[in-house]
């Protein structure tokens, strides 16, 4: 996928399985723009796109609005076969805030419909046409060739685009050819093709100035490509395809991208998540030194480059906020006090740091700063709140990111989401205009239904005692966690594997997985029996209980609680009994057994274990070699419809 | 070693999505003048699709020597083994 970031539209997430229904449904909405936006924001197949322009063009035949989708009249004119890009144009630019219809030509008949007054493409009222034309249509073949002939050649379709259409060009650079002549002298020879055409490039660029007609580097896209997979002989022989196939989805999100800043549909405003985007680690639980950041470390400059992609843009106009579930104490000492951090508070307009859902702080943020939805782009590493952003706010562009942090910063850049047609003075101090110095915004309202997504996500918890082969895993959350953890109870490698034989003592590993795959070990539990308790209590104390901030909010310390629950029934528990000691790292957790319904006694709090336990939300599958007598498969896995069979002893 | 079984298949996939008709049944002695809509864009883009699904290439000069579905399964098994 690292390979090919680019054609494959990495940043954007896979269509559904059921994409074709999906479209169907759109059709029949009575105002299909948003839904058609929102599908027309995948990774799509030339297939696909083709699917998306049938159905705009059904629905223009029809007269259904595509509000808020601003319309837009582009020509498309080249020497190439334009047959498979002109489709592929139309279903990109839904993905850019644009209903876009197409004016083209007979193949082959290109300079007439520029010079004739009366032509299809000039009399069409085209908002823009776009000049799709590569070196093979320039005199720049022949020995003699000169770039300056080729470049008057594109002036005078300019010219008459702008005097009988009224029209906007937008224009193309070259993509040389990857064929060389001399070697590394083509550079330098005159008469060598990749000479002639660096020399176009450039000269057009002059020429531009001053005009309002817009350049599409699409030179600049067959590099990022690799010139020998964009330009493809066999099937310019074939087809008469101008580049490959394979490149049409990209160069198709490209006129898009040129196409929404036409229109305004630009992005101002990235949104930054913190822990494992803008850094690496878990600030909460690696502390201020033990986050990743530094020059000069592997790990530490893929964060880097995200901070300085950031910056950068934001000396261009962006506006920076961040949303991140942190203590904001926590969180902003890392910009205060981290001498490697190069994102500062004064570059961030609003910092929200707290423990609720991203979608309702973004929604707080664009509220602030008067901005809307579709301003917005949000940058985080976890797919579980990618996802809740994309549900509840589609308006926000949400980019998928790689597994290795590395490739975050180019795949950001690659998502084209601040594309601008020019660069002012004004853009220059934009960022500042809406500065607020990290400040922090009140949540008006949740964002929306967030137990519908969850309820989405197809998780799995899986719930193991102690044992040997988790053993590193548990001493590490044990020695590490901070945030989430009740009692910051620290033990060795040698305790931990001693509670392993231990049967007197009660402990869960558990693990999460859902749709986006394995979210390894998320949480730890010891109980012992409760040493202070009257004599014939059953009673077992939570000495430890510990979750990673990762899945928060996903009703994990229920489903937990209701395991805890069931296993001390089992074993004659009457009693729960835990505490909370302020570690001043953990006030997140200050509320938990009050939540959980905990009754306060004392210092303590308690729970008695016949009192019915939480309905699942999500599936349960338990180890085999699990403390749980009345199980008699091996790896148990059951539905939410198909209670464990303790679950109805108990209910009895 | 594909099973021309599998790849007529995954040929009926590649013909019903660049054509969107689902209806679409290929057969060895198929042709284009048997499938409506399949003209010189439609077989630009087939074989585009073949090209992909299977990672074989066909040359100009033996996409040319193509009379019917059964001799493009052909030259799939034969490329692709």
């Amino acid at each position: 996928m690292i390979s090919n970031l680019f054609e494959s539209l990495a940043w954007l997430p896979r269509p559904p399985a059921d994409f074709r229904q999906r479209l169907r449904d759109a059709m029949e909405l009575d105002a299909p723009g948003p839904a058609l936006h929102a599908l027309a924001t995948h990774a799509l197949d030339a297939a696909n796109l083709r699917r998306l322009s049938a159905a705009v063009a059904a629905l223009a035949a029809r007269g259904t609005s595509l509000a808020p989708l601003a319309p837009f009249r582009l020509g498309v004119l080249g020497n190439g076969t334009l047959d498979l890009i002109v489709p592929a144009l139309v279903g990109s630019a839904l993905r850019h805030g644009v209903a876009l219809q197409c004016v083209t030509v007979p193949y082959g008949l290109y300079p007439r419909e520029i010079l004739d007054p009366q032509s299809a493409i000039n009399r069409a009222g085209c908002d823009a046409v776009l000049l799709a034309f590569d070196a093979r249509a320039l005199p720049l073949q022949a020995a003699d060739a000169s770039p300056a002939q080729a470049l008057d050649m594109i002036d005078g379709f300019r010219d008459n685009l702008r005097r009988h259409g009224g029209t906007t060009c937008i224009v193309q650079t070259l993509a040389a050819f990857p064929e060389a002549l001399f070697g590394s002298a083509d550079r330098r020879i005159a008469a060598a093709p990749r000479y002639l055409v660096d020399a176009f490039n450039r000269d057009l660029v002059a020429r531009l100035e001053g005009s309002p007609d817009i350049l599409f580097d699409v030179a600049g896209l067959a590099e990022t490509v690799g010139l020998a997979r964009w330009h493809c002989p066999a099937q310019w022989n074939v087809a008469k395809l101008p580049f490959a196939d394979a490149c049409v989805p990209l160069y198709a999100d490209h006129v898009g991208r040129l196409l929404g800043a036409m229109r305004g549909k630009s992005r101002r405003c990235l949104v930054l998540d913190l822990d494992n985007t803008v850094w690496g680690g878990v600030i909460g639980d690696d502390g201020l030194e033990g986050i990743e950041i530094a020059e000069g470390h592997a790990v530490g400059e893929a964060f880097r480059a995200v901070q300085r992609l950031a910056l950068d843009l934001r000396g261009r106009g962006i506006v920076l906020a961040v949303s991140s579930k942190n203590d904001d104490a926590v969180a902003r000492r890392a910009f205060r006090d981290h001498p490697e951090m190069l994102l500062r508070e004064n570059h961030l307009a609003v910092f929200q740091a707290n423990w609720n859902d991203k979608a309702s702080n973004i929604k707080a943020i664009a509220e602030e700063l008067s901005l809307g939805l579709e301003s917005f782009v949000f940058l985080d590493d976890n797919p579980v709140e990618r996802g809740i952003v994309r549900r509840l706010l589609p308006e926000v562009a949400v980019p998928e990111l790689p597994d290795d942090p590395a490739y975050y910063a180019r795949t950001l850049a690659a998502a084209g989401y601040f594309e601008s047609l020019a660069f002012s003075e004004e853009d220059r101090r934009r960022a500042e205009f809406y500065q607020r110095n990290a400040e922090r915004v009140a949540l008006k309202q949740s964002a929306g239904d967030l137990g519908a997504y969850y309820a989405s996500l197809g998780m799995e918890i899986h719930f193991a005692p102690f044992d040997a082969m988790g053993r590193a895993r548990i001493v590490q959350l044990i020695n590490k966690s901070n945030q989430f953890n009740l009692t910051t109870r620290r033990y060795s490698e040698a305790e931990v594997a001693a509670l392993e034989q231990d049967r007197e003592a009660f402990t869960l590993q558990v693990r999460l997985t859902d749709v986006f795959g394995d979210n390894g070990m998320i949480s730890v539990v010891i109980c012992r029996p409760e040493q202070l308790h009257a004599a014939g209590s059953r009673t077992w104390a939570i000495d430890t209980w510990l979750m990673s901030c990762r899945v928060l909010g996903r009703s994990v310390e229920q489903m937990v609680l209701r395991e805890l629950v069931l296993a001390a029934r089992r074993r004659g528990i009457e009693r729960l009994v835990g505490r909370y000691i302020p570690s001043g790292r953990n006030t997140m957790v200050a509320d938990h057994y009050a939540t959980l319904g905990f009754s306060r006694d004392g210092e303590a709090w308690v729970l008695d274990v016949a009192s019915p336990e939480s309905a699942p939300t999500m599936k349960i599958v338990r180890a085999p070699t699990f403390d749980c007598p009345l199980e008699t498969r091996s790896l148990e896995t059951r539905s939410l419809e198909d209670p464990p069979p303790e679950d109805r002893a108990t209910a009895a | 070693m594909l099973s021309s079984d599998s790849v007529y298949e995954r040929l009926n996939r590649i013909f019903r999505d660049v054509l969107d008709d689902d209806a679409i049944v290929l057969r060895a002695e198929t042709t284009a003048a048997d499938v409506e809509g399949w003209d010189s864009m439609v077989n630009v883009q087939l074989m585009l699709g073949v090209e992909q699904e299977f990672g074989v290439h066909l040359s100009a000069g033996q996409m040319q020597a193509l009379h019917n579905v059964g001799d493009l399964v052909t030259a799939i098994v034969s490329r692709a083994a």
